[in-house]
C-alpha cells in the first residue's frame, strides 16, 4: 500500500508534507525540470553557496504559503464579524479545503515555467508579451499537470491555480484580468509584496544558501500576526498585520532591501547575467527562447552550460568569445555605480555617461545594467491594539524610511577597464553641474 | 527615464495641488485614468482594474523615478491614508524635457477639479464605473451597477447607480 503522506527535509522550514496527490505533480517532467535551473542565475560566481534551484523554492512557498492560509483561514474567531460576512461563502468545510489546496498549489507551481537560468534577462529572450509567469499558466493550463489537477477528486480547476499563483501584477502586462477580492486575498498569500509567500521563502532560502545574513527575519511571527481586514479607505477586504508582529515585517523590508543591494544586484552577477543574455542571444534561434511551453520544457541550465563548455572548448566556435567572459571568468569590470547625488544633479547621468564610454571605447567593450527605482516603502493596513486600522507608514517610522533600491552600473571589458576607470572622474565631473541647474532654470 | 511620460504625472499633482487635493497616489491614478475617458487623451499609461480600481503599475514606476531625483516629494499623509505627493525642486526639470499640448493641459485642469479632494471610495467608484462605460461598453445605468457591485462587492447597487449617474453626467458635461 502506497503512503497516503510524504515528507522531505528542507534545510528553510524543516519537514515539508504532502500527499499522494502532490507527489504526482511533483514528480511531473515539468516540476522536475525545475532542479536543473538555479534560483540565482549566476551568482554562485559571486556567492558560491548559491547553487540552489527552483524546486526546492517551489516547496518552499507551497510550505510557507499553507501557513498563512492556515493562520487566516482555519482560525475562524480571529476574524472579524465584518470579514467573515465577506467570505463565509467560501469558508465551509468543503470550500475552504478546496481553496487551500488551491493554495499550495499555486506555490508549488508558480515558477514552473520559467527559463534556464531564471530572471537572466527574460525581457530580452522572450518574444514581446511573454514573462515566465505567462508560460507557467501555460503549463498549468495544457501539460500533464492539468490532467493530474483534474484528475483529483474533486477536480481541481487549473485557472484557480493561474489566478492565485500568477502576480497579478506582472499579469496585467500581458493577460489583464479582474480576480474577485476573495482570489485577489489569496493571490496575495502567494505573490503578494509585502508578505507573499515567495517573497518569504526566497529571501530566506537565498540568504541561506548565499551564506550571509542580510535576509533574515523571523517568518514564524510574521504568519503569526497576519490577519485579514477591511481596507479603511475603500471598505475592501486586504490582507493586513496585527501591531505586534510590525518590527517583524520591518525586518523583512530591511531583510528585501539589503538583499538586492548585496546579492541580486551585486555588480559582478549583474555582469554575469549580460555575458549569459549575450551568448543566449547567440546560442538561440532567432536570438529568443520560444514561448511554446513544449519547446521551453526540453531547456534547462544544464543543456546552455554544455553548450558553453563546448563553446568555450573550440577557440574556432562562433560563440567562443562569449563563452571566455562567463566561464572563464574574463567578466566585465565596473567603472562607474550611480550615486543619488548624482542623478539629483543630472538625472540622465548613466545614460549620458554611457553614451560618452562607447564613443570612447567601443560598443562591444562596454555594457550597462540598470534597476529601479523601487520603493521598499510598502503601504499596508496594521491592525492597532484597540482594533483601528492604519496605515504602516503612520505605525512604523522604519517602514517609512527604507530607502528604494535603484541600480545603475557601467561595466568595461577587462582589456580597457582600467583604463576607463581613470577616464570615468573626470567625464563625470564634467557632466555634472557644477551649481544646481534647477536654480538657473527656476522661473 | 521618461520625461513623456513624467510630464503627465507632474501635470496632474500641479493641478490636484492647486485644486485643494491631498494628493495621494490614488488621485494620481485615478486622474490620468479619466482623463483618458474623459478628453480621449492618448495617455501613455496601462491600466488595469485593480484593488482599488483602475490602476496603473507604470506610473507607480514613473512616480518611483521622479521621486529619485526630486522632481516630486512622497510623505506619508499626516491623517493616515497613505502618502501626499508634492511637486519637488527638480519639477522644471521634466517641463525643459517634455511639454504637453494646451488641450491636453487644459483637459487634465478639468479632471482634476473634478477629483479635487474626492476620498480613495469616491474615486473608486466613480472611476470603475467610468471604466465600464469606456472600456467595457456598458451604459444602461443598472446594468452598470451591477457589473460594478460584480466587481466589487463592497459597493452596493444603489451606490454604484449614483456613482455612475454622477460620471455620466460629468463625462458628457
Amino acid at each position: 500500500m502506497s503512503k497516503q503522506f510524504h515528507e522531505v527535509k528542507d534545510g528553510v522550514h524543516g519537514f515539508v508534507v504532502f500527499d499522494q496527490f502532490e507527489k504526482l505533480l511533483i514528480d511531473s517532467s515539468p516540476m522536475q525540470r525545475l532542479r536543473c535551473i538555479h534560483q540565482l542565475a549566476m551568482s554562485y560566481q559571486v556567492y558560491p553557496g548559491a547553487v540552489h534551484n527552483r524546486f526546492e523554492h517551489s516547496l518552499g512557498v507551497m510550505e510557507m504559503a499553507t501557513r498563512i492560509f492556515d493562520r487566516l483561514f482555519n482560525q475562524r474567531p480571529q476574524l472579524s464579524d465584518e470579514v467573515r460576512d465577506r467570505i463565509d461563502a467560501e469558508l465551509t468545510d468543503e470550500r475552504r479545503g478546496y481553496w487551500r489546496r488551491v493554495v499550495r498549489l499555486a506555490g508549488l507551481l508558480h515558477d514552473v515555467g520559467h527559463l534556464p537560468f531564471s530572471h537572466a534577462a527574460e525581457k530580452e529572450l522572450l518574444p514581446e508579451g511573454w514573462n515566465h509567469e505567462r508560460i507557467s499558466a501555460d503549463v498549468i493550463r495544457f501539460s500533464e499537470i492539468a490532467d493530474i489537477l483534474k484528475s483529483q477528486k474533486p477536480p481541481i480547476e487549473p485557472e484557480d491555480v493561474v489566478d492565485v499563483a500568477w502576480d497579478i501584477k506582472k499579469r496585467s502586462e500581458v493577460e489583464p484580468k479582474t480576480l474577485s477580492p476573495w482570489t485577489t486575498l489569496l493571490n496575495e498569500i502567494v505573490c503578494g509584496n509585502t508578505f507573499g509567500a515567495d517573497r518569504i521563502d526566497y529571501l530566506l532560502r537565498d540568504s541561506w544558501h548565499a551564506g550571509v545574513v542580510y535576509g533574515r527575519f523571523d517568518p514564524d511571527r510574521l504568519v503569526s500576526g497576519l490577519t485579514a481586514l477591511i481596507d479603511p479607505g475603500n471598505g475592501e477586504i486586504a490582507l493586513g498585520l496585527d501591531i505586534g508582529a510590525i518590527h517583524t515585517a520591518e525586518a523583512l523590508l530591511l531583510a528585501r532591501y539589503f538583499m538586492y543591494t548585496q546579492v541580486y544586484f551585486h555588480d559582478v552577477r549583474r555582469a554575469y547575467d549580460i555575458h549569459l543574455k549575450n551568448f543566449l542571444q547567440g546560442w538561440l534561434k532567432d536570438g529568443k527562447f520560444s514561448a511554446q511551453w513544449q519547446e521551453l520544457m526540453k531547456l534547462s541550465d544544464h543543456e546552455v552550460l554544455a553548450a558553453m563548455r563546448e563553446a568555450i572548448l573550440d577557440d574556432k566556435h562562433r560563440l567562443h568569445d562569449r563563452a571566455v567572459l562567463t566561464l572563464a571568468r574574463r567578466h566585465f569590470r565596473t567603472i562607474y555605480e550611480l550615486v543619488s547625488t548624482h542623478k539629483k544633479k543630472r538625472p540622465t547621468i548613466l545614460n549620458d555617461l554611457f553614451d560618452k564610454a562607447t564613443e570612447k571605447f567601443g560598443a562591444d567593450k562596454i555594457a550597462r545594467d540598470s534597476y529601479g527605482p523601487k520603493s521598499e516603502m510598502n503601504d499596508f493596513w496594521v491592525k492597532t491594539e484597540n482594533g483601528d486600522v492604519e496605515s504602516s507608514l503612520q505605525v512604523s517610522g522604519v517602514i517609512a524610511r527604507v530607502p528604494p533600491v535603484e541600480i545603475g552600473l557601467i561595466f568595461a571589458h577587462p582589456d580597457v577597464s582600467e583604463e576607463a576607470k581613470k577616464w570615468v572622474p573626470q567625464t563625470v565631473r564634467e557632466l555634472l553641474p557644477k551649481k544646481r541647474a534647477r536654480k538657473e532654470s527656476k522661473k | 527615464m521618461n520625461f513623456k511620460k513624467q510630464v503627465y504625472i507632474l501635470a496632474v499633482v500641479e493641478s490636484l495641488q492647486a485644486n485643494g487635493s491631498w494628493t495621494g497616489k490614488t488621485h494620481v491614478n485615478k486622474a490620468l485614468s479619466l482623463l483618458r475617458d474623459y478628453a480621449k487623451v492618448d495617455v501613455p499609461f496601462n491600466f488595469v482594474l485593480y484593488k482599488h480600481g483602475p490602476y496603473s503599475f507604470d506610473i507607480e514606476a514613473e512616480l518611483e523615478q521622479m521621486q529619485s531625483y526630486g522632481a516630486l516629494t512622497v510623505d506619508p499623509d499626516a491623517q493616515g491614508f497613505g502618502v501626499t505627493l508634492q511637486t519637488g525642486e527638480m519639477a522644471d526639470f521634466v517641463h525643459e524635457n517634455a511639454e504637453l499640448p494646451a488641450a491636453t493641459v487644459k483637459a487634465i485642469e478639468n479632471v482634476c477639479s473634478f477629483v479635487g479632494s474626492r476620498n480613495v471610495a469616491e474615486l473608486e467608484r466613480l472611476a470603475t464605473a467610468s471604466w465600464i462605460r469606456t472600456r467595457e461598453g456598458i451604459s444602461e445605468p443598472k446594468q452598470v451597477a451591477k457589473r460594478l457591485n460584480r466587481l466589487k462587492p463592497h459597493v452596493s447597487l444603489e451606490e454604484a447607480e449614483q456613482a455612475y449617474s454622477e460620471i455620466s453626467t460629468w463625462l458628457t458635461s
